[in-house]
């Protein structure tokens, strides 16, 4: 009988605590579920990414692009919502546990018991957040990043060098969202439940504003503009917490509100006071300029380069 | 039979709303040649060569062809990959890149530029080394090889030229076409491009097609002439005869 | 087995004659000074709380209403050029970074919009403004709110109109619109005429958002719901077409009710979809025809004479440059 109506219906609330007991009683389910829903959001993901990137890379202005990308986050958030059969619509799953909930069965009740299963899964996320940053500066700092700073500069150069363009984007656009969609799944293991409405275009602006805030085209930027706006956000919530406990009347959701508006200010003030972000655009590393830093050392003429002058080498390798 | 021909165009034309910028025009590139493309301000020049490279669609009609192959169906990088290289007339460089990354960037077939590749080092390093010699040689001949750590929105519109003329040249294209390869660069340096050219000619068989105002250099290494006028191909031959057809004069050197 | 249709209609006139009003707003913002404003919704939200305000002092009085809304909307919208987008204008930043700080100032607004909304106790109200029926046709009530928003575009659109054909200052904007270079060495007092332009901009935003907050309740994403369909109606004209806009305000109100009815009682769609239909338009115009339903031209006016002079005489060819 618990079969048959868990079955039925995932959205309930006898599913949900069906599901942690299943979480807690089989660590294999537990982390192979996991690891498969983790596969599959990057799976979808990268089919998301491919479908918008067909309209996105064809229309003619450049900030249509944009809208087009809204439209179609927007579209995904509405379907969803209204759409029972995908993740119970408006209401979302509930009950999803971190892979390592089981562990709490090896803890007597206290503070550990909830701490552990959580702490390693956040040190789990941190080491796939390490990886994909690895990645990243891995394919920027070769003749693939040197690719695509020449599609973001001039596409219509970049064709009269026989590079293809709207594939390339293609390519960027699909492993940004199969990033995006590892990014969903973590978060949504870590959170516990799955709701469209935690997907809004303000969550994309926060992005947006971290990635500004660490400058274009410099992965170490965007650490430190990532570091700043969560602790942003961490630290509205936690001293609107303590304000709480001062000021009884004080609204809660003012600090949400407030966050979104510094936000908002902050990226307001890089645009127009320091648009260039934080930090300045990395030079592509590759030993290509070994051959010329070599000749110029030599030579002992004077320095040529801007700024910091020319890196080399493997600084890129993780 | 077109073997000798490397680029055959069969009247194309292009209007612009009310303006046809290119009329009707039909010409051959011989294989291996430095051939000249020379007429007034406005006369549809750079036109032409956006209609070849497929920078710009011509109007219906008309046929281009490239190594025997017709290539007007074709979009601008498929163009290029088959080995029609070009530059543009106000230099289109990458402004974020420093000029060796511009020039690195040139080459076909970089192992390293597809994406699951472009991670693992080893894989593409020794290819990189390579190149990085090859675009040492070509800066260095081009006189630009200090500037290689300079961003290319930071060095003069000479400058430019060069590196543009640095960057196309890396790519070991089988035709090039250049539009004014030596506007805004000094006499000397100009008379050095044009020596370049004609080595890159003798070593590698490339062919030039190459538009230019400086006619007194161009003239000295060009096998071929055309002269543009209104959109029409009013003339074409060698430059000796060139200079003295009356209707050129007219055009383009009197007045 | 149509009953549905003429109130559908009905509420299709209404909506598409709301976007009207405030998307004109918006394809002046576009046509001036080349911005596609996504804070551009959130003055129907202020406009909307301002009738909300002031509707609760002087119930019913509609010209006070709307004059609050248009005037204070006007006054945001100057602010928000003065302080944001004039800085960047002035530096002649690419339109990327000009579309960023749209988004930027759009979520300032709205969410200072919440936490006004939240500590006044109003995330969620009414404007104190009867609505009655005028007359019923076909089992459809038409109410007041129907007709004013009917009528209202109307005007708005012939004001507009005469506005930009025969005041100083309205073939001045049409000038910056055309070139911005060229109305400037010519001794056009471009600031003024921006800020003229923004007053209007954001006072139709707000005068649409006043009238459409009768009709709905008002709340902090009042505008920000309608962004997109105030986009698509944009699209749709081409992005700086005034004639084109007045189509496209109607045909994304059309295919929000009377289609979406249609779907709903033919197809079982859920009207929970409805949302989706003016990203399908935008989607599908900017793919087929990415410059825009509409011809660009300026205004409706100055298509008609462009026609009258083609057929009177054929545009001058200019002559090659000769030596
Ligand atoms: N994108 C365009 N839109 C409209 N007209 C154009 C465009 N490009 C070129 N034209 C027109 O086409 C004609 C030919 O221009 P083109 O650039 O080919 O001349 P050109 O021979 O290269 O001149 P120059 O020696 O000055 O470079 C000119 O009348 C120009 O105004
Ligand atoms: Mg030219």
């Amino acid at each position: 009988m618990l079969s048959g109506t868990a079955v039925g219906n995932i959205c309930n609330v006898s599913a949900m605590l069906s599901r942690e007991s299943i979480a807690l009683a089989y660590p294999a389910i537990s982390v192979s579920v996991w690891v498969i829903g983790l596969a599959f959001a990057m799976l979808a993901g990268g089919i998301m990414g491919l479908v918008v990137s067909y309209p996105a890379l064809r229309v003619k202005e450049e900030w249509f692009l944009s809208m087009i990308l809204l439209v179609g986050g927007e579209t995904f958030r509405i379907v969803v919502t209204n759409t029972p059969q995908i993740g119970c619509g408006f209401n979302g799953l509930a009950g999803i546990t971190t892979p390592f909930y089981w562990l709490s069965s090896y803890f007597p009740s206290g503070p550990l018991q909830a701490e552990v299963p959580t702490g390693l899964y956040a040190a789990v996320i941190v080491a796939l957040a390490l990886g994909c940053f690895v990645f990243a500066q891995k394919i920027c700092n070769s003749p693939y990043g040197r690719l695509l700073k020449s599609i973001r500069d001039d596409k219509v150069a970049a064709e009269s060098l026989a590079k293809d363009v709207s594939r390339v984007r293609k390519q960027i656009m699909v492993i940004g969202s199969v990033m995006a969609g590892l990014a969903g799944a973590l978060y949504v293991y870590y959170i516990g439940v799955a709701t469209p409405e935690d997907y809004i275009p303000a969550l994309t602006f926060s992005i947006w504003v971290m990635m500004i805030l660490g400058g274009f085209a410099n992965n170490r930027g965007l650490l430190v503009g990532t570091f700043v706006i969560t602790m942003l956000d961490r630290g509205s919530l936690v001293s609107g917490i303590l304000l709480q406990s001062y000021l009884a009347n004080l609204n809660p959701n003012l600090i949400v509100y407030g966050r979104y508006m510094v936000e908002a200010v902050i990226l307001l003030l890089l645009l127009v006071f320091r648009q260039k972000g934080i930090f300045p655009e990395t030079r592509i590393k590759t030993k290509a300029y070994t051959l010329f830093d070599f000749k110029k050392n030599n030579n002992a003429e004077p320095s040529n380069s801007p700024g910091e002058g020319p890196q080399t080498g493997g600084a890129a390798s993780g | 039979m077109t073997d000798e021909n490397v680029l055959r165009v069969q009247g194309i034309s292009k209007s612009f709303g009310g303006v046809t910028a290119v009329d009707n025009v039909s010409l051959a590139v011989k294989r291996g040649s430095i051939t000249g493309l020379i007429g007034p301000n406005g006369s549809g020049k750079s036109t032409l060569f956006n209609l070849i490279s497929g920078a710009e669609k011509k109007n219906p009609g008309g046929s281009i062809e490239f190594e025997g192959r017709a290539i007007d169906g074709l979009p601008p990088h498929r163009r290029s990959a088959l080995g029609l290289g070009r530059t543009f007339q106000t230099p289109r460089l990458f402004t974020g890149m420093t000029v060796l990354e511009n020039t690195m960037l040139a080459p076909r077939g970089q192992k390293g530029e597809r994406p699951f590749v472009a991670p693992f080092r080893k894989r593409w390093e020794g290819q990189e080394i390579e190149l990085a010699k090859k675009a040492q040689e070509q800066m260095t001949r081009l006189e630009i090889d200090k500037l290689y750590g300079k961003l290319t929105s930071e060095i003069s519109g000479g400058q430019m030229k060069l590196a543009q003329l640095s960057t196309a040249l890396m790519e070991d294209p089988k035709m090039l076409l250049l539009d004014e390869p030596t506007a805004g660069v000094a006499p000397r340096l100009a008379q050095d491009i044009f020596q370049s050219i004609t080595d890159e000619r003798q070593q590698k068989g490339t062919t030039f097609f190459i538009i230019e105002h400086r006619l007194e250099v161009l003239f000295k290494h060009v096998d071929t002439v055309f002269v543009m006028h209104q959109g029409r191909i009013i003339a074409e031959g060698r430059p000796e005869s060139i200079v003295k057809d009356k209707k050129l004069i007219d055009a383009y050197l009197g007045s | 087995m149509l009953e549905w249709l003429a109130g559908s209609i009905l509420l299709s006139l209404f909506n598409g004659s709301i976007y009207v009003v405030v998307s004109l707003g918006l394809t002046l913002t576009l046509a001036v000074v080349k911005l596609p404003n996504f804070a551009h919704a959130e003055f129907l939200t202020i406009g909307g709380y301002v009738g909300v305000i002031v509707s609760s002092a002087y119930p019913d009085n509609l010209l006070v209403i709307g004059a609050a809304a248009f005037l204070f909307c006007a006054a945001i919208a100057l602010a928000v050029h003065r302080v944001a987008f004039k800085p960047l204008m002035d530096r002649k930043v690419s339109i990327y970074i000009l579309v960023l700080a749209s988004f930027a100032v759009a979520q300032f607004i709205r969410y200072g919009v919440f936490s006004w909304a939240s500590v006044a106790g109003v995330l969620s109200a009414t404007q104190n403004i009867k609505v009655y029926s005028l007359a019923t046709l076909y089992n459809t009530e038409l109410t007041n709110v129907y007709a004013l928003a009917i009528v209202l575009a109307i005007l708005i659109s012939v004001l507009l109109e005469l506005f930009l054909k025969l005041t100083t200052m309205g073939k001045s904007m049409r000038a910056i619109a055309s070139n911005f270079d060229l109305a400037r060495i010519s001794g056009i007092n471009v600031p003024r005429v921006v800020d003229v332009m923004w007053i209007i901009a954001g006072g139709l935003g707000g005068l649409g958002g006043m009238v459409f907050g009768i009709y709905t309740t008002v709340t902090p994403v009042l505008g920000f719901n309608t962004l997109l369909d105030i986009f698509a109606v944009v699209i749709i004209a081409g992005l700086t077409s005034f004639t084109g806009t007045i189509i496209g305000g109607y045909i994304v109100g059309f295919s929000q009710n009377t289609l979406m009815d249609f779907l709903h009682y033919y197809f079982d769609v859920s009207f929970g979809y409805q949302p989706l239909l003016p990203f399908a338009l935008i989607i599908i115009i900017l793919l087929l025809k990415p410059t825009g339903l509409a011809p660009s031209s300026q205004t409706g006016l100055s298509l008609i004479r462009r026609f009258a002079r083609r057929s009177s005489s054929n545009p001058k060819e200019p002559e090659p440059p000769k030596e």
